[in-house]
């Protein structure tokens, strides 16, 4: 190992995970899943992992404490913590999303009412559409040289996903670096029953980071329900791809790395 | 006497910075060593965050222009044609750091194509996101930017751009990075790949430096020789 990778795998860092599960029961089954493997990897890797509803903790002074913030499932609704997020980010924090909390649409209960986190941030502005149901995919990896993409094959197969597809072409924006996509050997992608949530044919970034911040979204994070017979269970585990896993942990390394 | 009055005479700065993002700390740093250099030098320093305020007048105050980690897209246009007289008439001296040379079409911006002529005709395609650190070979040591920087000189913490091209047929390198020096090492390399270099095909004096994002710069003598040098040439003050 080199004495850098030394240092990042053994460096302690702090981890705030902040999350709503309140609306969607893919995304509930998602945030209980996620909390679980990041305790286990919290201890497995040493740092910390405090996970909370409390979306006050958004202020300056509590993440000051924290290398790294975590997304699960929304995004912060109230201006003092947009305000008190964004600055973070600015002032060289360090960000994790998944799926849902880079969902705006107008008009819904998730206005795109923020526009530095939608456009400039994320960068793919608004949802646009999705697949259904929920299925797993194989990712091409765009950008091997990336930390977060580490010991990964060229393509993979992903956990089952609801895969969205947004109003901004993020493969025009320079400020975006695409690091895995939907691979065409994955169409078509999704069952429907509805043809236009069945995909075959396009481009479609799932994982990305901004080169102007320490930030990496993607879009995992929906598991497939028994919406059917009414029982809700859970049929898939957003963490049961192990390279998708890799990734994921890759992926909070190097947002902890400090730079 | 002419030369020792013109290397005496008080100067004026515009810094233009950017508010926030990943090399916040290195524009902080930056600002506390140019206080202190201000005072040695005999010039101020006046700081924007936004490109709202530059017009041909606005920029008529000032000997020297320091782009210090400020982007070159999103400009509003007022600006970016009073950038471009001020450039192409010599009406003052031009620094640009790091991500001066972000050519491309970012955030919805068309790239701006007199800027990228300005870099040396490239665009941006890459950095090394995990930073890494590396040598820099200085190639023109006569030149007064250089006087007293080393020959060669570690930078520890860089992410190294890499663009689509050298600029080097455009422009007069002054330094490189050696790519074979990276540690740890990186895929992310373009072969020559200039660090320093002047656009002589403008009137002002203009001089990129593309080492700009931690502020451990500050701690590097070589870096701060340069950087002075930089200011004083660009000034027209040495």
């Amino acid at each position: 190992m080199s004495p850098l990778l030394a240092q990042v795998s053994t460096a302690k860092f702090k981890v705030l995970a902040l999350y709503t599960a309140k609306n969607d029961q893919a995304h509930i089954s998602f945030v209980k899943e996620a909390n679980q493997w990041f305790t286990q990897m919290a201890a497995k890797h040493g740092f910390t992992y405090h996970s909370t509803t409390d979306w006050n903790k958004l202020n300056i002074k509590e993440l000051s404490a924290y290398q790294v913030v975590v997304f699960l499932d929304t995004r912060p609704e109230a201006p003092e913590q947009r305000k008190a997020f964004e600055q973070y980010m600015k002032n060289g924090g360090a960000w994790m999303g998944f799926h849902f909390a880079g969902f705006a649409l107008t008009p819904s209960a998730y206005d795109q009412n923020w526009d530095w986190y939608h456009n400039q941030f994320i960068g793919a502005g608004e949802y646009k559409s999705n697949t259904w149901r929920p299925t797993s995919a194989v990712l091409k990896v765009e950008d091997s040289a990336h930390p977060a993409t580490k010991q990964l094959h060229s393509t993979f197969t992903s956990a089952p996903n609801e895969w969205y597809s947004w109003k901004n072409d993020i493969g025009k924006n320079d400020s975006i670096k695409i690091l895995l996509s939907i691979d065409e050997k994955s169409f078509p992608l999704g069952t429907g029953p509805k043809p236009h949530e069945i995909w075959h044919s396009g481009y479609y970034p799932v994982a990305w980071t901004n080169i102007h911040y320490k930030m990496i979204y993607m879009n995992m994070g929906h598991n497939d329900i028994n919406y059917e017979n009414k029982t809700n269970k859970t049929l898939s585990s957003t963490f049961s791809s192990k390279p998708q896993n890799q990734f994921i942990m890759n992926a909070l390394l190097w947002l902890a790395q400090k730079d | 006497m002419a030369q020792t009055d013109q290397a005496s005479t008080p100067f004026k700065v515009l810094a233009l910075a950017e508010n926030g993002g990943h090399h916040i700390r290195y524009s902080q740093a930056a600002k506390i060593w140019l206080t202190q250099l201000a005072t040695q030098h005999h010039f101020s320093v006046d700081y924007i965050e936004n490109t709202d305020k530059i017009s041909e007048t606005f920029l008529s105050q000032y000997q020297l222009f320091i782009q210090l980690d400020y982007v070159p897209y999103g400009w509003k246009p007022v600006a970016s044609a009073a950038f471009e007289k001020y450039i192409t008439s010599g009406k003052g001296g031009w620094i640009g750091f790091h991500h001066a040379t972000l050519m491309g079409e970012f955030d919805g911006y068309p790239m701006w194509q007199w800027f990228s002529a300005f870099m040396g005709g490239i665009r941006y395609v890459n950095y090394i996101p995990s930073f890494v650190s590396g040598e820099v070979i200085v190639e023109q040591v006569e030149h007064p930017v250089m006087k007293g920087v080393p020959s060669t000189f570690t930078v520890k913490t860089e992410e190294w751009y890499i663009y689509d091209k050298s600029p080097r047929p455009k422009v007069q390198v002054l330094a490189r990075v050696d790519e074979a020096s990276y540690q740890p090492d990186s895929k992310i390399k373009m072969g020559d790949h200039p660090v320093v270099w002047i656009n002589p095909e403008m009137k002002a004096r203009n001089i990129y430096i593309f080492m700009g994002h931690s502020p451990d710069l500050f701690e590097n003598e070589a870096y701060k020789q340069l950087v002075q040098n930089a200011i004083l040439w660009a000034a027209g003050r040495q």
